[in-house]
């Protein structure tokens, strides 16, 4: 990468860093809890949010079809990192923090992957679209699926599927939370009065990087024909 | 002289009455008939649980069922133990076998204080001074789940002495209950201060403005899931809440006559029912209900409760009665409202046992 690139990778990095920390701060104001585990997967989930907004910058920047999202899912870990550090001092260099940015990592990086994929068939700005849809709908799952959870708890595994499936509760184990439980989401999903089994992380981890190596695949076969 | 003789015998009855007044009221107070069907109730439960039991000695392999139903038959009539055989020695090896390096006994970062305390009542139960380190490590573990400085919050805070389900810091009055059971029942010391601790936040969660500092407190004695929120519905009393909120002042310390603990038995008879938890929504949570029923007019000592409109109700033939009635062919309980594992048998079949054994005590 050349060192143009690499300045005005690092300056957009920078960028990012300042502009994360405008919805974490609405979030911290409008009550969301100020210390703990809880903030720090917040501040993971937004700076996910913040990074996939970001594509069509790291897209401009470095168009390498290789490098560039790479590079760009390690410095939004960095971003991360750097922001748990900035809210909660004591997680500097800490194995708590140092995981959720790797998460953060492979989060933006399957996220890029996806929109790649979608892109090949539809405008840019349609697939970074549906991408965040999909981001939403899936970390949302717990929440909307309410009114029908007790229905489906009959059925053994599906609330456990349910929960698997949403990038939250990645961040959520790499933290060794139990955020479902938490004040708000205990208020307002019913996971918290059922019997529910959280993935392992290292195996939620594989199955995304899996999952954004086989999306990768098919952008590159697609552009190919 | 006959008058005499009467004085001694009236002074034998009553400080017998005094210092053991849980001997007296169950044999002399239960119906008699009544106490022979529950005791035969319990036996079908138990029997139903033990074709329930999976290879490895648990139930449903988690460590808080496993926990409970061990607890139901250690404490019933027929006084089991080690010695009756592998349904009680298998179920001790796997709850064993979730110790972990920290003292949590759990499978799970989720349920780890309430697997965790089940666990070392269970243990601590059986009698057996070879699970003594492993209780110990369970006492430290949920000691340190208690929210206090060490977590960074200051005793203004609501969260301030409660301890939650140990995945995350969201403290219950339900959780806490669990922690201080456990605790009281393995023998920590009474000059701890997680007791002083826990009874910030039993304050805190009880409607009673005098001794509550927070401005959402109604005045009804009751107590309420966490300070400012029930899961039926606005900051209500109910019923599973308010039984263990007394056991958890007795715990805690506080006399049975202090004015906190006659609000909650207040409120107890004022809303006496064994149709429904009171204050709760639909039957969620019923069978939580009658263990901490149970419990708690166990704990008070009260053979008889006068309810709101003057009628007194024997709570053991009350209880019991009901449970007869509710258990299942099948010799099992279950709560058609599944909120809270209630649609779990082996669960919900337990705390039926555990209630019915502290009825026919």
């Amino acid at each position: 990468m050349v060192a143009g690139t690499q300045i005005r990778f690092a300056g957009s990095a920078f960028a990012i860093f300042v502009l994360a920390q405008v919805p974490i701060a609405a979030y911290m104001l409008n009550g969301g809890p100020g210390s703990g585990k809880m903030l720090l997967i917040a501040i993971c989930a937004i700076t996910v949010l913040v990074g996939h907004l970001s594509t069509p910058i790291r897209a401009q920047i470095a168009s390498h079809r290789i490098l560039g999202p790479l590079v760009w899912a390690v410095l939004l870990g960095l971003i991360a990192y750097l922001t748990m550090a900035l809210h909660e001092p004591r997680t500097l260099g800490s194995e708590l923090s140092l995981r959720l940015a790797m998460g953060v990592s492979v989060l933006c990086l399957l996220l890029d992957r996806v929109s790649g994929f979608l892109s090949a068939m539809v405008s840019e700005p349609v697939a970074l679209s549906a991408t965040l849809l999909l981001l939403v709908v899936a970390s949302a799952g717990p929440l909307w699926i309410g009114p029908w959870a007790q229905i489906l708890a009959a059925q053994e595994h599906v609330p456990d599927a349910i929960i698997a499936a949403s990038p939250l509760t990645y961040l959520a184990v790499l933290a060794e939370h139990d955020y479902l439980r938490s004040q708000w989401f205990y208020q307002n999903t019913p996971f918290g009065g059922m019997r529910y089994t959280y993935p392992d992380a290292l195996i939620l981890s594989t199955v995304y990087i899996l999952l954004g190596v086989l999306f990768w695949a098919g952008e590159s076969l697609k552009r190919r024909r | 002289m006959k008058f005499l003789v009467k004085t001694i015998l009236a002074a034998i009855l009553i400080s017998t009455a005094l210092t053991a007044p849980e001997v007296v009221a169950a044999e002399s107070v239960m119906d008699q008939d009544l106490r022979s069907k529950a005791k035969r109730a319990t036996d079908e439960g138990l029997r139903f649980l033990r074709e329930e039991q999976e290879e490895n000695g648990s139930w449903m392999n988690s460590v808080g069922i496993t926990a409970i139903a061990l607890r139901a038959s250690l404490e019933s009539h027929r006084g089991y133990s080690e010695a009756d055989g592998a349904f009680i020695t298998r179920p001790i090896q796997f709850i064993l076998s979730n110790v972990n390096e920290d003292g949590s006994i759990t499978e799970s970062i989720q349920n780890r204080n309430y697997n965790t305390a089940t666990a070392i009542t269970a243990l601590q139960l059986s009698g057996n001074p070879a699970y003594a380190d492993a209780i110990e490590g369970g006492q430290n573990f949920l000691k340190a789940l208690q929210i206090d400085e060490g977590e960074g919050y200051d005793p203004d805070h609501p969260y301030y002495g409660g301890i939650g389900y140990g995945g995350d810091e969201r403290p219950d009055l339900s959780n806490q209950y669990y922690a201080l059971e456990a605790l009281s029942t393995t023998g920590l010391d009474s000059g701890d201060p997680v007791w002083q601790k826990a009874l910030i936040f039993l304050n805190r969660s009880q409607n009673r403005s005098e001794s509550n500092d927070q401005a959402w407190a109604a005045n009804d004695g009751g107590f309420t899931y966490m300070p400012g929120y029930s899961p039926h519905g606005g900051t209500g009393s109910y019923g599973g809440m308010t039984h263990v909120g007394l056991i958890g002042l007795l715990f805690a310390g506080v006399d049975r006559n202090d004015p906190r603990v006659q609000a909650a038995y207040d409120w107890i008879r004022e809303n006496y029912t064994l149709d429904r938890n009171p204050g709760s929504k639909d039957q969620q949570g019923l069978y939580y209900y009658y263990t901490a029923f149970a419990k708690s007019m166990f704990a008070f000592g009260e053979p008889m409760v006068t309810d709101g409109d003057g009628a007194e109700h024997n709570w053991r033939n009350d209880l019991a009665a009901k449970l007869i009635a509710l258990q299942g062919d099948d010799g099992a309980w279950v709560n058609d409202q599944p909120r809270w594992w209630e649609g779990l048998k082996p669960l919900v079949t337990a705390r039926a046992i555990i209630a019915l054994n502290f009825s026919v005590r």
